[in-house]
């Protein structure tokens, strides 16, 4: 991970990145600058020593001046008339001395002092004076030479000179003496360039007389800078000042416009982007408006307003979709009432534990006899009826209340703040309406009636088990004989507790779960009129816990859990063992029993085909119920018509029990009928039924269908079925069903 | 009078004939003054038939004065032996002009004394008449010279500008009286004075009073008094003295000849005017004697 990964100390500001970057810029100016100006003073003292240099060779050269200077003035002085004329007549010296040699023109401003002597070395003054202007009362020989000497810490240049009265030098008349102030001469001679003229000291005693090359020893002093180096280094430095000012001023802008434009905006678009985010799907109130500055962030706003504005029309889509979608999801596309989804929400919130006390009755609805409307009209009607059911129950249901479509025929709807009178009228209303929708208009000649259970509840507990007390209710107000309308009670549970919670549920499910619990048994079905056994009907049992369920039992569990599908299986499963187990005589052959709903299921169909491996020894039989073929007519008879082609014989079970059409029968692809045993036992009595029973018996054997009579339990039976052309015979007169043995 | 453009062409062939003839560089001679101050002279030799000429400057001035020394230059020019001293002024071998604020102790008198001391140092140098060419205060010198026991040898004064040293705003009067009154208590201090053109002239009260004391009646006087002719060359515009000064000049019996146009100095192409009348004047001279 990088020093600068924006994992490692999490993202920056624009702003403070701005900030951070414009700050490294300017330390960056400062260091620079530093660098800068230690080069200055490098070069600085590079001059300095230099200046050493040249200030020395400054000064002795300007030495040579003074001392050519003087000489000089010396020469002027010696040669002026006025000088001779005081040196022959001193008279009025005084006034020459004090007045008129200083305003000669003759001497420097530089002046301190100046005296004359006479041929003896004797000063022609005659009066005495103190002070810097002083100068010797008597000279010597020795005194004819330039000196620099120190006064009372003044420096002065020195020279006294002889005078002659001729030109040709020959005729000495006396001396001069000459002070000047040092600094202030040194400063008239020449413009010092090197030497800092205030601070030429000398640093001999006072009154000590040096000579020029002494004096050069002697002189202590300071360089000035160079001007140039000065001018120089104020340049350099107003324009580092400058430079620095404007790349301050410059960083200062920068930063403001790089907030200003940038980071601002930016902000403001990450804070909009930020609030589309956490809107959890909710639309802005407003979009990002106004200009931006930077171009590329006016387009990056500009799309994220379009972005937006797509996203608040998709989200408006999307809350369509999902209205619809919801709506779809909670409403039976059937019946356009709630569906189970919208209960299961809804029954949810009724129980959740936050209720503490609720007054709610729910109300189950349930068709009676609906799998036989279904069987005999068909799906189609069977959706018109429950529609029209539908539709009756929500026109009596008070406004607000929701109904649900269940499952197949089974409404419910909950009554809030309802109690036990009031939801009992609201079902007794349901059970008018219904009674009252025309029904006929679908074809149909019976009248439809409806089941309703009620349960009651004061408080959530007891809430979570209003769906069974209801089912419950519903169930006992669909017994014969009951009132359409039943609210549960305790006495309720206790007698419809053995349907709900009894063994034969248990092993139901267990036999599902592992088919060696199965146990087949096996009836004869004899071949007539010999009465040979040709094949036999597998009828399931189940032993569990010691004891074997039957038929009657079993099926009322599967059909009531709608676990057709899942035993038949088990059943094909079992039998297979027993088929590969070689429990029944090669020979013979199996009569298989299939529900309704698993001969259009294709898994059944795939297991039966599977079946067709034993089709060279034994004769396998299937039994269809006529409803079951009825009800998917078209997909029944394609997996029929497969099982035949693989050599099955479809057999049509409790021909007679139903609503049995010949015009159905012409058209099924089968080739058994199997007559119901009430139809059989028609055949002993001496009415109209026993002549139908045996002319349509007649008529189906003429139709080249094989007949087989269930529910033969006399000779007499048995002979009267032969003489009707029955090919084949099966009742407890020619044997029981018993397991087979090896 | 004579106009400008006769006097070129007469000078002309005299300067050329004496570039030709005559040394152009002067001996610069030095004598001993009686007082025992050194003085010089320039001294050139001419011819030995033409009168030597002794050239006196100006107040205060020396023989390096423009007007004395091409004048000098001239005359020796056309042959005439000159002698340009410097009036010491009491200052050995002086070689400048003394200023006004200098200590002046010198008298007209030792001016005088030099003059003759001069006129008898040229007649040993060259025998024969001597005649004197004065400027301005130098004429007047001149002339008190030729006035009072001068040589035998002088035949002829010429004086060019002759002044007096008075002007019109002088407090003369009073200056006059007080130097009179320090001199008579002995006094000898330097006093501020002023003198001709010196506005501050310092000097002892007996300087002051040797030159402030003659006047131009005495002037007058004197060109009468002289011993030999005196004859006058005036500039036109020279106004020191005055317009009548000339007339005055004429009717004490001099010759004056004035220079139209000229000043004081005799600047610029006047300078040989006035070479032309002096060396017209000089001829003039020789022919009286």
């Amino acid at each position: 991970m990088s020093f600068f990964s924006p994992h490692r100390y999490g993202p920056v500001s624009l702003a403070r990145l701005t900030f951070f970057s414009l700050a490294g810029v300017t330390l960056l100016l400062v260091v620079t600058s530093s660098v800068f100006f230690a080069n200055i003073s490098r070069l600085e003292r590079n001059f300095a020593a230099s200046n050493e240099q040249f200030a020395h060779q400054e000064l002795t050269e300007a030495l040579t001046l003074m001392e050519n200077h003087m000489l000089t003035v010396a020469k002027a002085l010696a040669g002026w008339d006025e000088t001779r004329q005081q040196l022959e007549d001193p008279t009025y010296y005084a006034y020459w001395r004090n007045s008129r040699v200083l305003s000669s023109g003759l001497l420097p401003d530089t002046t301190d002092a100046i005296e004359l002597y006479d041929v003896n070395g004797r000063t022609l003054s005659k009066e005495s004076r103190e002070g810097e202007a002083t100068m010797p009362a008597h000279i010597g020989q020795d005194n004819l030479r330039l000196a620099l000497a120190r006064e009372n810490g003044h420096e002065h240049f020195i020279l006294f000179f002889p005078i002659f009265s001729d030109t040709g030098l020959r005729h000495r008349i006396g001396y001069g003496g000459l002070k000047l102030d040092f600094n202030a001469e040194l400063r008239t001679l020449r413009r010092f360039l090197y030497v800092d003229m205030a601070s030429v000291h000398l640093t001999a005693q006072d009154t000590q007389m040096l000579s020029l090359d002494q004096a050069i020893r002697h002189l202590a002093f300071k360089t000035q800078p160079s001007a140039e180096i000065l001018a120089f280094k104020s340049l350099i430095y107003r324009v580092m000042y400058q430079v620095a000012a404007i790349v301050l001023i410059g960083i200062l802008l920068a930063y403001f416009f790089v907030v200003l434009l940038v980071a601002k905006p930016l902000r403001r678009l990450s804070e909009h982007i930020d609030a589309m985010r956490t809107g959890r799907g909710g639309l802005l109130s407003e979009a990002y408006r106004g200009p931006v500055p930077v171009a590329e962030l006016e387009n990056v706003r500009i799309s994220l307003n379009d972005y937006q504005s797509k996203l608040d029309h998709m989200h408006v889509n999307l809350a369509n979709k999902n209205e619809e979608l919801w709506k779809l999801a909670h409403h039976d596309p059937l019946t356009g009432i709630f569906n189970r989804r919208a209960f299961e929400e809804d029954w949810g919130a009724l129980t959740r534990p936050a209720l503490t006390s609720i007054n709610v009755a729910f109300l189950l609805f349930d068709c009676d006899h609906f799998k036989t409307i279904n069987d005999t009209y068909g799906h189609h009607v069977g959706d018109q009826v429950l529609q029209g059911i539908a539709e009756a129950l929500y026109v009596a249901l008070r406004t607000g209340d929701r109904l649900y479509r269940m499952g197949g025929d089974e409404f419910a709807t909950i009554l809030y703040e309802t109690d036990i009178a009031l939801a009992t009228r609201v079902a007794e209303r349901c059970i008018d309406a219904v009674t009252a929708h025309d029904f006929a208009a679908y074809g149909m000649f019976e009248p439809v009636r409806i089941s309703i259970g009620i349960a009651h509840s004061h408080d959530a507990a007891s809430a979570a088990l209003l769906h069974k007390h209801a089912d419950l209710a519903m169930y006992h107000a669909k017994r014969p004989g009951s009132a359409k309308v039943a609210v549960y009670a305790e006495s309720l549970a206790h007698s419809s507790k053995a349907m709900f919670s009894s063994p034969e549920t248990a092993a139901v499910y267990a036999a599902i779960a592992n088919p060696d619990l199965l146990e087949m048994h096996y009836q004869k079905i004899v071949l007539l009129p010999a009465a040979e056994v040709d094949y036999f009907e597998a009828l399931v049992r189940i032993r569990y816990l010691d004891s074997l369920l039957h038929p009657a039992s079993i099926f009322s569990v599967v059909e009531a859990k709608r676990l057709e599908i899942e035993f038949d299986l088990a059943v094909l499963a079992r039998i297979r063992q027993d088929l590969t187990g070689g429990k029944l005589p090669v020979g013979t052959g199996i009569s298989i029993n299939i529900s309704g709903m698993s001969i259009v299921t294709a898994q059944i169909i795939d297991k039966l085909l599977a079946l067709g491996e034993f089709l060279d020894r034994y004769k396998l039989v299937i039994e269809i119920t006529e409803t079951s073929l009825i009800t998917q007519i078209s997909h029944a008879s394609a997996n029929l018509n497969r099982l035949r082609k693989a050599g099955f014989v479809i057999a049509l079970d409790d021909f007679g029990s139903g609503y049995s059409s010949l015009r159905y029968l012409s058209t099924m692809p089968v080739d058994v009928i199997k007559f119901d045993i009430s139809m059989v036992h028609c055949l002993d009595g001496e009415d109209r039924q026993r002549v139908i029973v045996e002319n349509l018996a007649k008529l189906i054997s003429a139709a080249g269908f094989k007949l087989v009579a269930e529910g033969i339990e006399s000779i007499e039976t048995l002979q009267r079925v032969t003489e009707l052309g029955f090919t084949h015979a099966q009742g407890f007169y020619l044997g029981r069903p018993e397991a087979l043995k090896r | 009078m004579l106009s400008s453009s006769f006097s070129q062409w007469l000078v002309l062939p005299i300067l050329l004939s004496a570039c030709i003839c005559q040394p152009l560089f002067a001996e610069i001679v030095e004598a001993r003054l009686p007082a025992g101050t050194f003085a010089t002279a320039d001294f050139r030799a001419g011819k030995p038939n033409l009168p030597a000429v002794l050239l006196i400057h100006g107040f205060m001035q020396t023989r390096e004065f423009p007007t004395v020394s091409r004048l000098a230059d001239g005359l020796a020019t056309a042959g005439y032996t000159t002698l340009s001293p410097t009036l010491s002024l009491g200052i050995s071998r002086r070689s400048r002009s003394l200023p006004c604020e200098a200590a002046h102790r010198h008298t007209l008198e030792q001016d005088v004394a030099e003059i003759a001391f001069w006129v008898d140092w040229l007649a040993r140098r060259k025998p024969g008449p001597v005649v004197i060419v004065g400027h301005s205060y130098g004429s007047l010198q001149s002339l008190i010279y030729a006035a009072n026991k001068p040589s035998s040898t002088l035949r002829q004064v010429i004086a060019l500008s002759l002044v007096d040293a008075e002007r019109q705003s002088d407090p003369r009067t009073t200056m006059l009286s007080e130097a009179k009154k320090s001199i008579a208590r002995g006094e000898t201090q330097l006093i501020n004075y002023t003198l001709g053109y010196c506005q501050k002239y310092v000097g002892t009260p007996q300087s002051f009073l040797s030159y402030a004391g003659w006047n131009r009646t005495d002037i007058l006087r004197l060109s009468r008094k002289s011993k030999v002719p005196l004859e006058v060359i005036m500039g036109g515009k020279d106004d020191r003295m005055g317009e009548e000064w000339t007339e005055k000049l004429r009717a004490a019996g001099n010759r004056v000849q004035v220079i139209s146009g000229a000043n004081h100095f005799f600047d610029a192409e006047h300078e040989f005017d006035v070479l032309e009348l002096t060396v017209s004047m000089l001829k003039s001279g020789e022919k009286k004697n």
